[in-house]
């Protein structure tokens, strides 16, 4: 099956670090995000699953749950999750899922979690609150992700679900957004108050609607 | 308008509904096709070099202004990685013609780089940018990275309503041809100028010869090295 924007991300039952998942109730009505590692005890997912863990207050502030998932069976992950705390200081502090039969890997089959070691890949996959897939990222074994672009994206996708914008290339949030073209301009005057600036008929600026309750996002986001 | 796909024999008789799901790994599908710049062949104007292939979802839209503006102004960066860009939508030519005049007027960069018409989905079918569930009719935000083999090395998809993030593409572009002349790969967040990881094959004999910059042993199979090329 080939996965796409909008389509259901499919829904799973599966162990993990943290004992037995149902993916589709462990995210309840919040965010989730997916994502598969080429195998444990190698050293780039080794960086990542400690960077994800460092970042999990990131994740909770925006409302979603992180789930990890590979080949490597739970026993695999338990034993790894000591290497992970070791090697980049951050206890693994989401759950892993063991995917010894690729059962979840043939659900989400085209993004290829992790075929064999040779074509492994490190997927991310953003579900909204309605289970629909919001993103996609495919990388290969030799690059590490970065998930500080994950969280901008989030950002970008949670205010674009509240409010009647979208967000400009290389957006971070405080950034000015873009009012929705299917707003004619007489109701944006009234949706936005703060205003907007026309630059051409279709682009139309206005500072981040509700900017007040996500202050001081960007600095924790950016930090290192 | 000439659209003769050639070298896909794999997709011959297939239609939207059946078209295939690139995976890293996978040949670039070739096509021929026309653009901004003329007449374009994709295996041909990439020669030796890299590529990336992005699809926006429509011509005078806004957030899709804001990003081909800039890739515009990021091309020197893409050129100096042997990179060579290219956009798509299913909009005509005529259409990317007209709309590049707002591109320069809303950014200030000039489109400096071909834009592809595909108002017969021809490239979008191969590439599957279209997703019916997000939209039937227009392409979603896909980047495809090709390498120089003319294989896909990356895809990134985002929706309409949220634009890319270009520095993180030339993160991973960075990562991605330092780890194709190098054992070695990248770890979280990397950027160029930063430690990288040895690759677990090597072992520490051959790792002292290969990295003459020495190296760091954080567990057995995660050492860093500083970047070898700097």
């Amino acid at each position: 099956m080939t996965l796409r924007l909008g389509d259901y991300a499919p829904d799973f039952t599966a162990n993990s670090t943290e004992g037995w998942i149902a993916f589709h109730d462990y995210l309840g009505d919040g965010w989730g995000v997916l994502f598969s590692h080429p195998g444990d005890f190698t050293p780039v997912s080794t960086t990542e699953l400690g960077e994800v863990s460092r970042l999990i207050g990131e994740f909770e502030r925006r409302d979603t749950k992180v789930v990890g998932v590979s080949a490597g069976s739970v026993s695999s992950h338990l034993d790894w999750a000591d290497d992970i705390k070791e090697a980049t200081g951050h206890s693994l502090n989401f759950p892993l899922v063991g995917d010894p039969d690729r059962v979840i890997a043939s659900l989400y089959g085209a993004i290829r979690p992790f075929a064999d070691d040779s074509a492994a890949v490190r997927s991310v996959v953003v579900v909204g609150p309605d289970k629909r897939v919001e993103l996609l990222m495919s990388y290969p074994g030799s690059t590490g992700r970065d998930f500080t672009e994950v969280l901008r994206a989030l950002d970008s996708l949670q205010l674009a679900a509240r409010h009647p914008v979208v967000t400009p290339v290389n957006w971070e949030v405080g950034d000015e957004v873009i009012v929705a073209p299917v707003i004619p301009d007489e109701d944006a005057q009234v949706r936005f108050p703060l205003g907007f600036r026309t630059v051409t008929g279709y682009l139309r600026y206005t500072p981040q609607p509700g900017r007040e309750a996500g202050s001081g996002r960007r600095e924790e986001s950016r930090s290192r | 308008m000439t659209d003769t796909v050639a070298g896909a024999s794999g997709t011959a008789g297939m239609d939207e509904e059946e078209e295939m799901a690139l995976q890293l790994g996978d040949a670039a599908p070739d096509f021929t096709t026309d653009s901004t710049e003329g007449e374009i062949n994709l295996y041909k104007y990439l020669g030796d070099g890299w590529g990336i292939l992005f699809s926006h979802p429509k011509d005078f839209t806004p957030v899709c202004t804001t990003e081909l503006g800039e890739v515009a102004r990021l091309k020197g960066e893409f050129d100096k990685r042997n990179t060579k860009v290219l956009g798509v939508s299913v909009d005509p030519v005529s259409s990317h013609t007209e709309w590049s005049g707002d591109i320069k007027e809303a950014t200030g960069h000039a489109l400096n780089y071909p834009l592809l018409g595909d108002p017969d989905r021809k490239v979008a079918g191969l590439y599957g940018m279209i997703h019916p569930n997000a939209d039937n009719t227009l392409t979603v935000r896909s980047v495809f990275i090709i390498g120089p083999d003319k294989k896909v090395k990356l895809m990134i998809t985002y929706p309409a309503s949220t634009g890319r993030n270009f520095q993180e593409i030339l993160r991973v572009l960075d990562s991605l041809q330092l780890t194709a002349n190098y054992s070695v790969s990248t770890p979280v967040n990397w950027k160029d100028g930063e430690e990288v990881i040895i690759a677990p094959a090597i072992s520490d004999e051959d790792a002292k010869v290969k990295f003459p910059k020495g190296f760091r042993t954080v567990k057995k199979y995660l050492r860093y090295t500083p970047q070898p090329n700097r």
